[in-house]
């Protein structure tokens, strides 16, 4: 999860088009919306029962994970009938799903804390974390992937393509520990720890703390999208309207800025929607590395000690999250598009 | 005109109104095997008010030169010669000119229309904004006073209701529309020379007689000079005053236009109008034409052959509607069309883009499945038949369709592709051995005239009209009843689809099959079939023989579509132009008739 998507130099359009997007052109915006929430809550339905059937499979379950090797049949008896481990798993499902509903995801068996609190404390630490990421990425990846087109099979084109390929092969623990020897121990600019503390003010308090974090998860995503954007531009200097523009007089800078740049960014930006998910995983190391007490730190120690509860709240976050990434994704794509937005009128 | 300050050398005053003055012109493209050259030292002018059309086959290197005038060559051309535009007195060389004058000199000396509409414009910018933009690149004024200017640009080129259409975008207008709005971005700084690249080539012959006539005005009232080129010699006959004919980049002939297309000096510009189907008659059959366009006769409604012809009948079409499902909404593309195709026959199906033709042609190949009526091959229902009973009733269909380069498939020998239908069906019943397949990919390749061996090569490895060919070849292996060919020859040269049609028509007489050929172009289908239907929205329009059709058509839609086609013969087609004007004005009187 955590190495980017390499892209060749194929075009972009193909993994990016989003398949709903064609019949939304005729069938209104609005009913297109409606269907694709409801795709997405039965893809989360799904996930969910796949989740709880495979956590159920683990050897000796649950309470052999947490009590040890150690624990006595009656201990383990104990523990079942408390966490209702007992009730066949069907009931048990159906239980958890009512529960989830209402926003409870029940209790932690080790951390003292529901679920939802310690779900709740963590997620927005992670979301500043891959948004700060994300941002810093697309602002670096979209002049860079623009360049490069322009300056398609030149030697400034080969440098970038070589440092992007380099850049997302490199796997993100490996990445994140040179930049620590580099940069905190060596140069000593900035602090090899993440910021503690409880609340996104406190992190927010100490930024020399995130720069690292950061860079190491946006890295990967340069990589990544510079070559989306590259041949997404690449697809549109070609285009005929390139050519009419240019024939009426618009210098070429004038033409990749007004004409191109919008063009090529539709399907690229949909394309972030999509990378959700790879970015969550990405934070699962960055935050281990860097001691950052996020989402991933929290799913880590989660599925290291068997903390079932907390396990399946933080698959069923991160799947939310991936559904609603992509959904983002389409409606952003349709929104560009005035083809697709003509059905909002 | 212009804000900007006029740099470059100034050359000599040019003489009597030139504008355009091209100087023994060489472009040599660099490739990956080595310098291709496209344009061998051509000379040409064109003057102020004049219309010069630049004719030519693919490959003869007139859409280079057109765009070597605009400096829009790309970086892989090498160019020699001079190319100079003139620039309020002083002519300007496009040459090795710095892109920043070449720039300036863009869209304000002189702009360009290109072939395809429906590409030529970006598809998330404005259309008034696309025009503005034009304007703002030569003048310093006000962002709202350009698109003042663009609102005005719209009205200029006939485009109702301007002030709404430039506020929407490109996807909102049909193919002619945008071509008008692509023509609005050439004249908005009010060039003197108007580059047109296959203006109409994309279009519908209806619509591209409506371009042509915008073109016309234009020239005749703002005294632009107008360099068009093309490969269609009706559009020529239709607009141009001056011609010069393009082969293996060199100009083989240049003269005033009735000259070179009447009386032609090069033999190849005579093999070239030799080429090119006869126009069918139109004004014989303008005068008859007063048919309101409204509910037919149940005798007109039906294309079904004369009685008394006791051929069998291979392909018949029983009130066939067609539907396509969007979002649970059905849109009808054909409706209860009725035809009838006898062996031995050839039945042209006619209509412009959308009109069903294409459709109706994938249901008689079981490909789509009829909402309403049924499609009886040899007197059998496809959608009845199943398993193998259906694959042997579509083993007698053979298809030809318009692309020849994306139907044959790119990895496969062409002796495979050929030998495919054979491998798949055996013949009669029973499967061929390798040799009996080899000996009949042999027969059919010297059927379509190609040469022995051509089985052991690949497709790229032929042109075009091979290619068509070949498919011809694949679609008859297996020797079809019937044979649906889908604008065979549209993607064709004129000379290459003489070749092939020559080909189609003494395979047709020899094997006796019947053919539906589905075409835009009526000339092919004037030259080609016994009888035409003539499809409107998926409604058949009329029906009959195609002589009789073509020469005194009943219906106005029909003659308005024929009198739309030009013919290479710049006397007779101002007499077709009056004639399709008179009727366009009739068709605005009637009621039913409303387009």
């Amino acid at each position: 999860m955590t190495t980017a998507i390499p892209v060749q130099s194929g075009s972009v359009e193909a993994g990016v088009a989003a398949p709903g997007l064609v019949r939304a052109q005729r069938g209104g915006f609005g009913r297109f919306l409606v269907r694709r929430v409801l795709q997405a809550l039965a893809v989360i339905l799904v996930v969910s029962v796949i989740v709880f059937a495979l956590l159920h499979a683990l050897p000796g379950g649950p309470a052999r994970g947490v009590l040890g090797q150690q624990a006595t049949p009656e201990q383990i008896a104990a523990f079942e009938a408390a966490n209702g481990l007992d009730q066949p798993v069907v009931l048990q499902y159906l239980s958890f799903l009512g529960r989830s509903l209402t926003g409870d995801l029940g209790e932690s068996y080790l951390l003292n804390q529901s679920v939802a609190d310690a779900i709740g404390m963590r997620l927005p630490k992670t979301l500043l974390l891959t948004g700060l990421s994300l941002v810093v990425a697309v602002i670096v990846a979209v002049p860079v992937g623009v360049y490069q087109a322009v300056r398609r099979n030149r030697a400034v084109d080969y440098w970038f393509s070589t440092l992007a390929i380099v850049a997302y092969s490199t796997p993100t623990f490996f990445l994140g520990m040179l930049l620590i020897l580099l940069l905190s121990q060596n140069a000593g600019l900035f602090p090899a720890a993440a910021p503690q503390g409880n609340g996104i003010a406190e992190v927010l308090s100490q930024p020399a703390g995130l720069v690292l974090p950061v860079l190491t998860g946006a890295v990967p995503i340069v990589a990544t999208f510079s070559r989306y954007m590259r041949s997404s531009t690449l697809d549109n200097l070609g285009e005929d309207y390139v050519r009419t523009a240019r024939a009426k007089g618009t210098a070429y800078r004038d033409v990749v800025v007004r004409h191109v740049l919008r063009n090529s960014l539709t399907p690229v930006v949909a394309m972030l929607g999509y990378y959700l998910p790879v970015m969550f995983g990405g934070a699962l190391v960055v935050e281990q590395l860097f001691n950052y007490p996020g989402m991933g730190l929290l799913f880590w120690s989660a599925a290291q000690s068997s903390d079932f509860p907390v396990l399946l709240g933080c698959v069923l976050v991160i799947s939310v999250a991936t559904v609603v990434g992509s959904l983002l994704a389409d409606v952003i794509q349709a929104l560009l598009d005035p083809r697709t937005r003509g059905g909002l009128r | 005109m212009s804000a900007l300050p006029a740099s470059g050398p100034g050359q000599e005053a040019p003489a009597d109104d030139v504008v355009l003055r091209i100087r023994d012109l060489n472009v040599t493209f660099t490739t990956g095997s080595g310098e291709v050259p496209a344009v061998r030292g051509i000379d040409l002018e064109v003057r102020r008010g004049r219309v010069v059309a630049l004719v030519g086959e693919s490959g003869s290197g007139k859409s280079v030169t057109s765009l070597s005038v605009l400096g829009l060559l790309p970086s892989t051309a090498r160019v020699t010669g001079s190319v100079e535009l003139d620039d309020g007195g002083r002519l300007r060389g496009v040459v090795a000119t710095p892109e920043d004058q070449l720039v300036d000199l863009r869209g304000r000396v002189a702009s360009m229309v290109f072939q395809e509409p429906m590409t030529a414009l970006n598809p998330t910018m404005t259309l008034g904004d696309q025009i503005a933009e034009a304007v703002l690149n030569h003048e310093r004024i006000p962002r709202v006073v350009a698109r003042e200017r663009a609102v005005e640009l719209l009205r200029s080129v006939g485009i109702p209701d301007p002030e709404r259409r430039a506020r929407q975008y490109p996807h909102e207008l049909s193919g002619g529309q945008r071509q008008r709005v692509v023509v609005a971005i050439a004249l908005a700084c009010e060039p003197r020379l108007i580059v047109a690249d296959e203006p109409t080539t994309a279009l519908d012959v209806t619509v591209q007689a409506e371009i042509l006539d915008l073109l016309r005005e234009l020239v005749a009232e703002r005294g632009t000079a107008l360099l068009l080129v093309t490969h269609n010699m009706g559009v020529v006959a239709d607009i141009a005053d001056e011609v010069a004919v393009m082969s293996g980049g060199r100009i083989v002939e240049h003269g005033l236009v009735e000259q070179v297309l009447l009386d032609p000096a090069h033999e190849y510009t005579r093999a070239l109008l030799d080429a090119v189907p006869a126009a069918p008659p139109a004004s014989a059959g303008v005068a008859g034409a007063v048919s309101d366009g409204g509910a037919l006769s149940a005798s007109d409604r039906v294309a079904v052959a004369d009685p008394a012809d006791d051929r069998e009948i291979v392909l018949d079409l029983r009130g066939v509607s067609l539907d396509y499902r969007v979002q649970g909404r059905h849109v009808r593309a054909v409706d209860g069309l009725d035809l009838t195709v006898r062996a031995g026959e050839m039945l042209g199906l006619v209509g412009e883009s959308g009109s069903g033709k294409s459709t109706a042609g994938r249901a008689c190949l079981g490909l789509l499945t009829p909402s309403a009526g049924e499609v009886l091959l040899l007197g059998t229902s496809i959608a009845r038949a199943r398993g193998r009973a259906r694959r042997r009733l579509l083993a007698d269909v053979g298809v030809v369709f318009q692309d020849p380069g994306g139907s044959l498939d790119p990895r496969k020998l062409v002796g495979e592709s050929i030998a495919e239908p054979l491998a798949i069906h055996g013949r009669d019943g029973r499967r061929l051995s390798g040799a009996e397949r080899q000996a009949r990919v042999r027969e059919l390749l010297d059927a379509v005239r190609l040469p022995a061996g051509a089985e052991r090569r690949y497709p790229h490895e032929f042109s075009g009209g091979q290619r068509q060919r070949i498919g011809l070849a694949r679609a008859l292996a297996l020797r079809p009843r019937l044979l649906v060919a889908d604008e065979p020859t549209s993607a064709l040269d004129v000379s290459v689809q003489a070749e092939v049609l020559q080909v189609l028509r003494d395979l047709h007489e020899e094997l006796g099959f019947g053919c539906l050929f589905i075409s835009h172009d009526l000339g092919v289908v004037h030259e080609l079939t016994d009888r035409v239907a003539v499809l409107r929205s998926g409604r058949l329009v009329e029906s009959g023989p195609t002589a009789e059709v073509f020469s005194a058509p009943r219906e106005l839609y029909t003659a308005e579509l024929l009198a739309s086609v030009p013919t290479p013969d710049p006397a007779a087609q101002r007499e077709r132009r009056e004639a399709r004007l008179r009727l366009v004005s009739v068709g605005a009187e009637a009621p039913g008739a409303a387009r």
